[in-house]
């Protein structure tokens, strides 16, 4: 049976087109096997990669005796929301600790006065960081604020906070959007 | 006042309008192609967060797409913008735009309000996916129109028995 000859065209097209395809799949494996941070084959959601991290850090607590009696002592609790003005005033008081949940370059751009960078996607790499002065005193308030809105990176570093025994987590929902809507101080990092 | 039928002069000019009308278009969309495809390239954890965020595909299928859709896209983005096997290119950038299509259709049916994730990690805005979804449209109609285009230059022209 003969094709017409738009069909015939259109079927080799689609050939082609599955040789693409299986040459993209083969690049990007390749490209991905350069990569600092490899993509796993499977994929982790976010809340499950932060999980991943709090075991992660968890499993290197437990191994360090200085850290081992406390990470069997305390045990964790639920983060509260707090609204714009309960965290204002922690803020002003600079009371505890303010952690900037979003990608690194949007605090850079502009953060609450105080707040240090805590991005969700490096949880493991940022808790390392600031071991020392979340781990000075466990029962410091931890305010954790992402972009606001839909936003849900605050939430997890918080969830993630809870279960690595701090006790005192709050959650500011409003986030930056509600923060730079109501034209309070902020500070940006050179 | 009846037309005036076209002269060869203005046939002429009307294919050199149509074949630059052609290269525009396809330039314009190897752009799109190739900036899409670098932005879902340099941050893959981010782009399989967006195909997640869609929940259309098996949690198995989620990385191995977001790692092969940007090399596709360069590769499709590279093919537009030299004019190497152009109507591969235009069949294939109009097979994807349908996929972008279903999936932004069906995201909006489902009232997901979703990053679209088609040029990297972007903010989700309230007619993000509706903007989203006009930008395919247009996209693939130009494609298609270019993809036609290709297959009629491809056409062998017929024998004129002289007799």
């Amino acid at each position: 049976m003969k094709l017409h000859p738009f069909l015939s065209k259109t079927c080799a097209d689609a050939g082609g087109f599955a040789l693409l395809l299986s040459g993209a799949v083969c690049i990007g494996l390749l490209v991905n096997q350069f990569r600092d941070h490899q993509l796993p084959l499977t994929y982790v959601s976010k809340a499950g990669r932060v999980e991943d991290a709090v075991k992660q850090i968890q499993v290197v607590s437990e191994s360090r005796p200085e850290t081992a009696q406390n990470a069997t002592v305390q045990s964790a609790a639920p983060p509260q929301d707090i609204s714009l003005d309960d965290f204002r005033q922690y803020v002003d008081k600079k009371d505890g600790l303010i952690l900037d949940a979003r990608p690194e370059i949007f605090h850079r751009l502009g953060h609450v006065p105080g707040a240090l960078s805590f991005p969700r996607e490096d949880f493991d790499a940022a808790y390392a960081k600031l071991r020392p002065v979340l781990e000075k005193d466990k029962t410091q308030p931890l305010l954790v604020y992402c972009a606001g809105g839909e936003c849900e990176d605050s939430q997890m570093v918080a969830d993630g906070l809870s279960k690595l025994g701090y006790r005192r987590v709050f959650v500011f929902k409003g986030g930056w959007d509600e923060w730079d809507a109501a034209h309070l101080p902020e500070e940006k990092t050179e | 006042m009846g037309c005036r039928p076209p002269t060869g002069g203005e046939d002429r000019v009307k294919g050199r309008l149509r074949n630059w009308i052609l290269v525009i278009v396809r330039l314009i969309a190897a752009g799109v192609f190739l900036y899409a495809g670098w932005q879902k390239l340099i941050a893959p954890q981010e782009f399989a967060d967006n195909i997640a965020a869609y929940q259309l595909l098996p949690v198995q299928a989620i990385n191995i797409f977001a790692l092969t859709l940007p090399p596709l896209e360069l590769i499709v983005g590279c093919l537009l913008l030299i004019g190497f096997q152009r109507r591969l290119a235009a069949f294939s950038a109009v097979l994807m735009i349908v996929v972008f299509f279903v999936a932004l259709a069906s995201a909006i049916a489902r009232g997901l309000n979703i990053d679209c994730g088609c040029f990297g990690s972007e903010t989700s805005t309230k007619y993000g996916l509706w903007l989203a979804l006009l930008r395919d449209c247009a996209m693939g109609a130009a494609l298609l129109w270019v993809y036609l285009r290709e297959i009629a230059i491809s056409q062998p022209k017929p024998v004129v028995d002289a007799g």
